[in-house]
């Protein structure tokens, strides 16, 4: 069943130098019980593709100039705010990305929570906080109880995190948007989360979006991957597919750039070539040429669509819906091809 | 809680005592004295009063008899042989030098209460309007209500406080006829000058809750609220208000302190002898127990109502402990 649908959004925020598209024709699909993954360097439009599922967009400054967004049978984009007010938190909920700015300092953690089901549930203040310490007991928190009574930063960090987690969840939520969930985690916190992510899809098959740049991450929990070059999908495939044999040059290089854990060891961390595309003065044709050893003139000049590839005797098997938006991507893949088989 | 009253505390007469002597010594030094104004005294009658007054006395034992709670004058504290302590100490601010027949007590015991009244009533105006404007205008930013509040603010600042008062009584005195024009005998009389004198007060307080209001908005945690789906009422009640309103906390402090010690403007175009006239009046006119005795009035309200706001900091933002300060 498909949860969440967004068609050819675009984005546009003005800036003094300038309009710029942070979200430029990104369509996806979300289905229940799946974690799909939006991956990209910083600025390439995946945290604003969060805002925008909550209709936080105009909040933040920006104006989504066109796209729907369909969640049971409505365009959220045409809802006014009331109704919009309605679904978030209760529907579609968002996880923030750093837990120590995005809970509130000033009030306690068991009102943050209790507060979302005053709102949505109506309950009282007393059945609220009840639930509410619940829910910290299903992140894993110890002694839920007292600690509904305490401020965020009487927290650890990572106790932190899973509060702003079980706030997310609280009001059991359809659609999961999980922007950068574990960067600020250690490693046993972030698997902990992960873990957590992964029942609610599996016992409510609730859908999980996962914003992240950790590509490690995406490739071991996500189904499917859509990477995001300057407010564009560049590439969309199955996670495993996808980082296996990469269609994309920027796929390519920013899976040669993860930073690997246990793996070999590396003298140098190797960086996708050249810096992130400026938003405000993008290049004619693919704008990610600049930094491509495989640019052509073509690319110079024209901006490449998502497509499959054009021949089947690359060895890659067409799976269904995989795209890339490249004219060299035969070569990429084939040279991949290549390196597998050999 | 007890540790930080106590601190409070010792910290209140250490800074007393050292404005006391501080302003002590600076009124000495200042050329002239109480007796020696435009009509000269003969030289014997000034001798005898400034002995009454132990002007004639080398200055360290002046203070040590200001200070107290004793009295080193073997006739009785200023021959009077009832009155056998004297001294700031004992509670005593002494005689007046310019008004003869009361002591700084008996004059401050009179006025103080009125500036107190008056300064109250214009601290509760320039609460309750300064922070549901400035509320309002942070919440409706960019609009015209915000662009109205804010001129209104701006003339609040910009207008002295005795074109406000004189307005004031010429609308809602002379053609309204709803107020009475000066007095402090009844709570009406104070309506007006409270209102004038809170203006200025109430335009700062909503410039500083609007500024912290927008700048708390823009905190991560607030975003987070209204993701949560909160009505914008709570997002901004609940969750923006706390921290956009500890700016306008910290400057009240202070700022109290000014209202309540009484403006010598205000009170003097409403007839209501309170404190204010004295600070000015005091000081030109070298009555040294009195300018001392409102300099002690003043240093002991503005530290008690800073400590006042560091107590209101620690209910406003829950990181701030209150043990540590």
């Amino acid at each position: 069943m498909t949860l969440l649908q967004v068609d050819n959004l675009r984005v546009r925020y003005d800036t003094p130098r300038g309009p710029l598209w942070a979200v430029d024709q990104l369509s996806f699909k979300l289905e229940s019980g799946e974690m799909v993954a939006l991956v990209g360097e910083s600025g390439s439009g995946k945290s604003t593709t969060a805002l925008a599922i909550l209709g936080l967009v105009p909040y933040s400054g920006g104006t989504v100039e066109t796209g729907e967004i369909w969640y049971g049978g409505r365009n959220l984009l045409a809802l006014d705010e009331r109704e919009f007010r309605k679904l978030r938190a209760s529907e579609i909920a968002l996880v923030f990305q750093d837990a120590s700015a995005a809970l509130n300092p000033f009030l306690t953690i068991g009102l943050q929570l209790a507060e979302v089901l005053e709102v949505h549930r109506g309950l009282s203040r007393r059945e609220a906080l009840k639930e509410s310490a619940r829910a910290l007991g299903d992140v894993g928190i110890p002694d839920p109880e007292s600690r509904l009574h305490a401020y965020p930063h009487e927290l650890s960090g990572g106790q932190r995190q899973r509060a702003l987690i079980a706030m997310s969840l609280v009001a059991k939520p359809k659609v999961l948007i999980a922007d950068e969930p574990t960067t600020a985690l250690d490693p046993a916190v972030a698997l902990a989360v992960l873990d957590l992510l992964k029942r609610e899809r599996e016992e409510r098959g609730a859908g999980v979006v996962l914003v992240s740049h950790d590509l490690e991450l995406v490739h071991a929990t996500a189904n499917r991957v859509h990477v995001m070059y300057a407010g564009r999908v560049i590439e969309q495939a199955d996670a495993h597919e996808l980082f296996e044999r990469p269609w994309h040059p920027y796929t390519a290089a920013l899976w040669r750039a993860r930073a690997r854990i246990g793996g070999e060891r590396q003298h140098r961390l190797a960086a996708v070539p050249g810096a992130p595309a400026e938003l405000t003065a993008l290049p004619p044709g693919c704008a990610f040429h600049p930094r491509c050893e495989l640019a052509t003139d073509r690319c110079r000049r024209e901006r490449p669509d998502l497509s499959g590839l054009r021949r089947a005797e690359t060895g890659v098997s067409l799976s269904s819906g995989r795209r890339a938006a490249c004219f060299e991507k035969e070569r990429v893949a084939g040279a991949h091809a290549e390196a597998f088989d050999a | 809680m007890k540790r930080f009253v106590l601190r409070r505390a010792l910290g209140l007469v250490l800074t007393v005592w050292i404005v006391v002597t501080t302003a002590f010594l600076m009124m000495r030094v200042v050329p002239g004295g109480p007796f020696s104004a435009e009509r000269r005294l003969p030289a014997a009658v000034l001798a005898n009063v400034e002995a009454r007054y132990h002007l004639d006395w080398p200055i360290w034992r002046q203070y040590l008899q200001y200070l107290g709670p004793f009295n080193l004058d073997s006739q009785g504290l200023l021959g009077d042989r009832e009155r056998p302590f004297g001294g700031v100490l004992a509670g005593d601010l002494g005689p007046s030098f310019r008004y003869r027949d009361y002591t700084v007590n008996q004059i401050l015991g009179e006025s103080l209460p009125l500036s107190l009244a008056l300064g109250s009533l214009a601290l509760a105006w320039a609460v309750a309007f300064g922070t549901t404007f400035g509320i309002l205008a942070a919440a409706r930013r960019g609009t015209k209500l915000d662009l109205s509040l804010r001129l209104v603010a701006a003339l609040g600042i910009a207008l002295p406080s005795f074109v406000i008062a004189g307005l004031l009584v010429l609308v809602f005195s002379l053609a309204l006829g709803w107020s009475p024009v000066a007095g402090s005998s009844t709570f009406a009389h104070f309506i007006l000058p409270s209102l004038a004198l809170g203006a200025p007060v109430a335009a700062y307080v909503a410039r500083l809750v609007r500024t912290g209001l927008i700048e708390s908005l823009s905190q991560d945690y607030v975003r987070t609220a209204v993701a949560k789906g909160l009505p914008y009422s709570t997002v901004i009640l609940r969750h923006a208000a706390r921290g956009g309103l500890l700016p306008a906390v910290s400057y009240l402090g202070p700022a109290a302190a000014g209202v309540l010690t009484g403006s010598l403007v205000i009170e003097r175009i409403f007839a209501i002898p309170g404190t204010g006239s004295h600070f000015v009046a005091s000081a030109l006119s070298r009555d040294y127990t009195l300018a001392l005795g409102v300099t002690i009035v003043y240093s002991v309200l503005i530290y008690s109502l800073n400590a006042l706001v560091d107590f209101a900091y620690t209910r406003l933002d829950p990181r701030i402990a209150l043990e540590e300060l």
